[in-house]
């Protein structure tokens, strides 16, 4: 048996449904996908496609053993690029530094390419964060990516 | 001439090319990299228990029936030979000898051989030992608590802090950047300093494994003259920087031309043709017979998705007991993370001329299986780490120059 | 830790309920004890959804608790802005036929009304408006979203790192003067002749004492059945199940609602740096200390997911966890909207006066649950101060320091101390700033979750923490992709050293924390993960 409360709850919803969202549809319009780029991206939340996710899954296949890190550097690690960077599109801005250091050294993503028992392409991956970096600042500049 | 095509390029697979060479073949080895192989403490082990390496690992096989060891229980007396293989073909990367040597975590382990600047470290009957450790580096200054184990199995050992790190711009520093700052003889020489001004009361000073990485046995030699008393490394865990240097060493040997040594991956491998996807394209491999010495889980040799599957010779897999597929997954798993387990000891199982069986038990001529990719063995409960491989890869190697049947 | 002579109150259990009535009444002068029989947050209240969600389901039935979740989310903001993150949460809309059906769109429709009434609410917690989507666009926004869609309608929500939630309100509890016993067991109560209960009997390391109190609180979640048995009086729960999956990393940074079979709506969303999927619900009586998890359950879990992103059985999955939910047995029919999903029970009418019972609940409102509590328990002792919790920061909850200076400040990189805010607020600061005195504390300890020596040392000194299980709670040791490989043993050595252990001690804490890892990581090993255990189990293979 609904409550007296839950019943006026339906009736409004059957108000906002039948008149109040109609007549907003009608004026302000439908909020659709620019709305919800507007909000969400600014802050790093930027979509994942098909072929990001594909990297994604060379990331995945880092098994933390750190032998990169043998053809590197601290504290711009190889190792960052899948275990760390490559998990969050919200810290990349704080992967920078880390990022143009990888970038600057070609040769020490590839070494550690070959140095790594499971796989992972480091340098198809550092190259992807670069530019999924430039989507996030992108975002947050206000233009849509 | 038989055409022997190895795939694989860890331990398992360079000693069957190296054997099958010795024993005459036309070799090929296919090579994405070491797996697992470049995962390794620094010690060659056959089998816990120590002992003379034939007699661990007979005692293994009777322990574990389903074990590689043995299936290939009449062969053990090869033993040797595939180790003393393995050691002259890494020269001068291995120690002649084996003995007791301390994991990072303050255990002793037992191996048939190991690196040299790791020999140096084993322990030795009546000797007092010290630990060493880095007050700045925490990862490095586990002393205390290795030395106070030690001392529980009654082994003489004490720790000492040295004082060479403690220069402010190597905080933080990997262990490979540090090894590689000891391959500086004037750095080596003043880490040895640093364990002379600590005064070690010990006969024997125990370094981790990161006295550099182009010439340990230089390097470790340095250090210590310079310490006035004897030092060694302990084994590794991760990162491992004696994986590393087994990476170089193993970059070495499979240089060699006559290995034929081929970049790539495996993609495809049917009777007589294998597939290899190189970085410049795909290409064809012909052979006769090949050697399957493609690890386990981390080389990939087995992978386990929704079953358990053996992607190139789509060999039915194995643990010590049967066939895994069919089995409640639950039951494959153990309850304890470490100890025996059926999903670690999956594999395929092979005959006495270590040919794989396929799915109705008879042997597959054109192949032969090596090292994690043979069913019932899980180097994390049966200790049998690169001595299982080069011991298998070595009879894979020789049964494969033979030719095919 | 000597206990006092006499609490003003007792809470029992260390939970988000536990810790925020604890804090709760401490902040109002109570003088409080909270015994937790393991640590804070190992329960329920660290196996949820990790969400401070506004209470959309409520809708369009029950606004009212639409508007107060809001507003308490709102304010769980406000204390602890460092702890939340927003989740964009896509709900897309399955069609059968090749074109959309009546039904189906008339569905949508009514589902983007209400997300579009939520809206009126999202101000109270800063939260974004909805938005209506099209097929296209939904797939433009999340590819992995199949293409047979209606559509999708959008909303927004917050993720809060919930055993972070505990700890920093059990720290705040301390600060305000409470004292909080972890890892000590309430074995009995202390009852007067005529059935009063004046405290309780807890057993911690062996060691048995009382603590005595004029008031106990029972908040012990799951547990609460046997703790009121303990004083003989009866609480009755219809206990749920619910287990979640965790992905090695973020998948996607919008949050997809799915269909189960059964037709419940299942999430894959981000949280932290990882995604999960959660979550099951099943009466479950067993015992909540040791809660199995099946295959079936993980297969329930990625069917529902598939149903609506197919390729999420590619994704690495790195563990299964579960939790008992302390749902009440049945909903009190009149009480006020809230409490609808808790009750606090005066066993006074059961013979045990002196003895209440907290129970149900939801992490999203225990703010609000813990100031209702907190005012009838000061009411029972005649005490009447106003409730702050909302107003007061959490400890480190006082502002989110820039990461950029922090980093520079105190020469660590950008991307450590970008997580070591996240964790800790303002306090961050302190926490980077010892590295100065003492450069050790610079090592990484655990690269996945990027925890330094420094973090690490900072919860082993100041935030209650007794095994390396409980460290993993304060800072996600070993919680990421690798699952305690590389940082296990270390993390053992550390807390060897701090905490002065034997070796026999030390390997005791390392072999229960590897197995407890293990536990997590047995019902969904497969793929890239077996390399992962094949590494793990290598390394630490003489801790059987």
């Amino acid at each position: 048996m609904l409550e007296k409360r839950e019943i006026l709850g339906w009736v409004t919803f059957g108000g906002r449904a039948l008149v109040v969202h109609p007549l907003q549809v009608a004026f302000r319009g439908r909020p659709g996908v620019d709305r919800f780029r507007e909000n969400f991206l600014p802050e790093g939340l930027v979509p994942t496609s098909a072929a990001d996710r594909r990297l994604l899954r060379g990331a995945s296949r880092c098994t933390s053993c750190h032998l990169c890190d043998a053809a590197g550097a601290s504290p711009a690690l190889p190792s960052l690029v899948p275990l760390v960077f490559a998990r969050s599109s919200l810290d990349l801005v704080h992967a920078r530094p880390a990022l143009a250091a990888l970038a600057a050294r070609p040769e020490v993503l590839e070494e550690g390419e070959r140095l790594c028992p499971s796989g992972v392409p480091l340098r198809l991956l550092a190259d992807w964060l670069v530019d999924r970096l430039a989507k996030v600042d992108a975002a947050a500049g206000g233009g849509a990516p | 001439m038989t055409r022997v095509l190895v795939v694989g390029g860890g331990v398992a697979g360079l000693t069957a090319a190296l054997a099958a060479r010795e024993a005459g073949a036309e070799v090929a080895i296919v090579s994405r990299g070491p797996g697992a192989s470049a995962l390794v403490s620094g010690a060659v082990e056959v089998a816990p228990g120590g002992g003379p390496p034939v007699e661990a690992a007979r005692a293994l096989a009777d322990r574990l029936p389903g074990h590689p060891y043995a299936r290939l229980r009449d062969r053990l007396g090869e033993l040797p030979g595939a180790l003393s293989l393995l050691r002259r073909s890494l020269s001068p990367h291995l120690s002649e000898e084996g003995g007791r040597f301390v994991t990072p975590l303050g255990g002793v382990r037992p191996a048939a051989l190991a690196q040299v600047s790791q020999a140096a470290g084993a322990i030795r009957a009546g000797e007092r030992i010290a630990v060493a450790g880095f007050r700045h580096h925490p990862g490095l200054s586990a002393s205390e608590r290795i030395a106070e184990r030690l001392a529980g199995e009654g082994i003489a050992a004490s720790s000492v802090t040295l004082d060479w790190l403690d220069r402010v711009e190597r905080l933080g520093w990997t262990i490979f950047e540090l090894a590689r700052l000891l391959d500086d003889p004037a750095e080596a020489a003043r880490l040895g300093e640093s364990i002379r001004r600590a005064k070690p009361q010990a006969d024997r000073v125990l370094l981790p494994a990161f006295v550099g990485i182009e010439r340990p046995e230089q390097s470790l030699k340095l250090v210590s003259e310079a310490a006035g008393v004897a030092c060694g490394e302990r084994l590794a865990g991760l990162p491992t920087l004696p994986g590393l240097r087994l990476r170089r060493a193993m970059d070495r040997a499979l240089g060699a031309p006559e290995l034929h040594p081929v970049a790539g991956e495996v993609v495809e491998l049917r009777d007589g043709h294998a597939r290899v996807d190189r970085e410049s394209g795909e290409e064809e491999l012909r052979f006769d017979v090949a050697v399957l010495a493609s690890g386990k889980y981390v080389g990939g040799g087995i992978r386990c998705g929704r079953s358990f599957v053996e992607p190139l010779g789509g060999l039915p897999v194995h643990d010590g007991q049967g066939e895994l597929n069919g089995r409640a997954p639950e039951r494959l798993l153990a309850d304890a993370p470490c100890g025996p387990c059926p999903a670690f000891e999956a594999g395929v199982r092979i005959d006495g001329s270590s040919r794989p069986l396929d799915a109705t038990g008879a042997p597959v001529a054109w192949l032969r299986a090596a090292g994690a990719v043979l069913a019932g063995s899980d180097f994390a409960a049966d200790g049998a780490g690169l001595g299982l491989a080069a011991f298998t890869g070595y009879l894979a190697g020789r049964s494969a120059a033979a030719g095919r049947g | 830790m000597a206990p006092r002579e006499s609490y003003d109150i007792l809470v029992i259990g260390g939970g988000v309920n536990g810790t925020g009535t604890a804090r709760d009444c401490a902040m109002r002068g109570l003088a409080t004890a909270l015994v937790e029989k393991r640590d804070v947050a190992s329960g329920a209240s660290g196996a949820n959804s990790g969400m401070i969600h506004g209470g959309i389901r409520y809708l369009p039935a029950d606004p009212q608790v639409t508007r107060l979740s809001c507003i308490d989310s709102g304010y769980i903001q406000k204390i602890a802005p460092h702890l939340l993150f927003r989740i964009p949460f896509i709900f897309p809309m399955r069609r059968k036929g090749p074109r959309p059906s009546l039904v189906e769109k008339a569905y949508l429709y009514g589902a983007e009304v209400v997300f579009s009434m939520y809206d009126d609410y999202q101000p109270f917690k800063r939260g974004k408006p909805s938005s209506r989507l099209s097929a296209e666009e939904t797939r433009a926004l999340e590819p992995g979203i199949r293409p047979d869609i209606v559509g999708a309608v959008t909303t927004d929500e917050w993720g809060i790192d919930p055993q972070r939630l505990c700890v920093a309100n059990a720290l705040s509890a301390r600060a305000h003067g409470a004292d909080v016993f972890l890892h000590a067991r309430v074995v009995g109560f202390v009852r007067a002749s005529d059935g009063r209960v004046l405290g309780a009997e807890v057993e911690q390391d062996g060691r048995r004492f009382v603590l005595r109190a004029r008031v106990v609180l029972n908040a012990s979640g799951p547990w609460s059945p046997r703790v009121a048995a303990l004083a003989g009086v009866t609480v009755k729960l219809r206990p749920g199940k619910g287990v979640h999956l965790t992905l090695d990393r973020r998948i996607s940074n919008y949050g997809v609602i799915c269909t189960a079979v059964d037709g419940r709506q299942i999430f894959v969303y981000p949280h932290e740096q990882s995604s999960i999927i959660g979550t099951t619900d099943d009466d479950y009586y067993g015992d909540p200390d040791h809660i199995p998890i099946t295959r079936d359950e993980v297969e329930y879990l990625f069917q529902g997911i598939e149903s609506i992103f197919p390729s999420i059985r590619r994704a690495r999955v790195v563990r299964a966890w579960a939790g008992v939910r302390p749902t009440l047995w049945k909903y009190g029919r009149t009480e006020d909207a809230l409490s609808r999903e808790h009750a606090l029970i005066d066993h006074a009418d059961h013979g045990a006066p002196g003895l209440y019972s907290l129970v149900g609940g939801k992490l999203a409102s225990y703010r609000v649950m813990a100031e209702e509590t907190t005012d009838v328990l000061s009411r029972a002792l005649h005490r009447f101060a106003r409730c702050r919790t909302h107003e007061e920061p959490l400890p480190g909850g006082e502002g989110v320091p820039d990461v950029a200076e922090l980093a520079a400040e105190h020469r660590f990189p950008e991307w450590t101390v970008s997580r070591c805010v996240y964790r800790h607020g303002k306090l961050a600061d302190r926490i980077l700033a010892a590295a100065h005195d003492e450069p050790w504390l610079r090592s990484m300890l655990c690269p996945c979750e990027q925890v330094t020596y420094a973090e690490a040392v900072w919860c082993l000194r100041e935030e209650l923490v007794r095994t390396l299980s409980d460290l993993r709670r304060r800072c996600r040791l070993g919680m990421g992709p690798c699952q305690g490989a590389d940082c296990a043993g270390a993390a053992a050595q550390l807390l060897a050293r701090e905490r002065r252990l034997s070796p026999g001690e030390t390997e005791r804490e390392l072999r229960v924390f590897l197995a407890e890892r293990w536990s997590g990581q047995r019902p969904v090993l497969a793929g890239e993960s077996m390399g992962q255990q094949e590494i793990t189990r290598a390394l630490y293979r003489e801790t059987p």
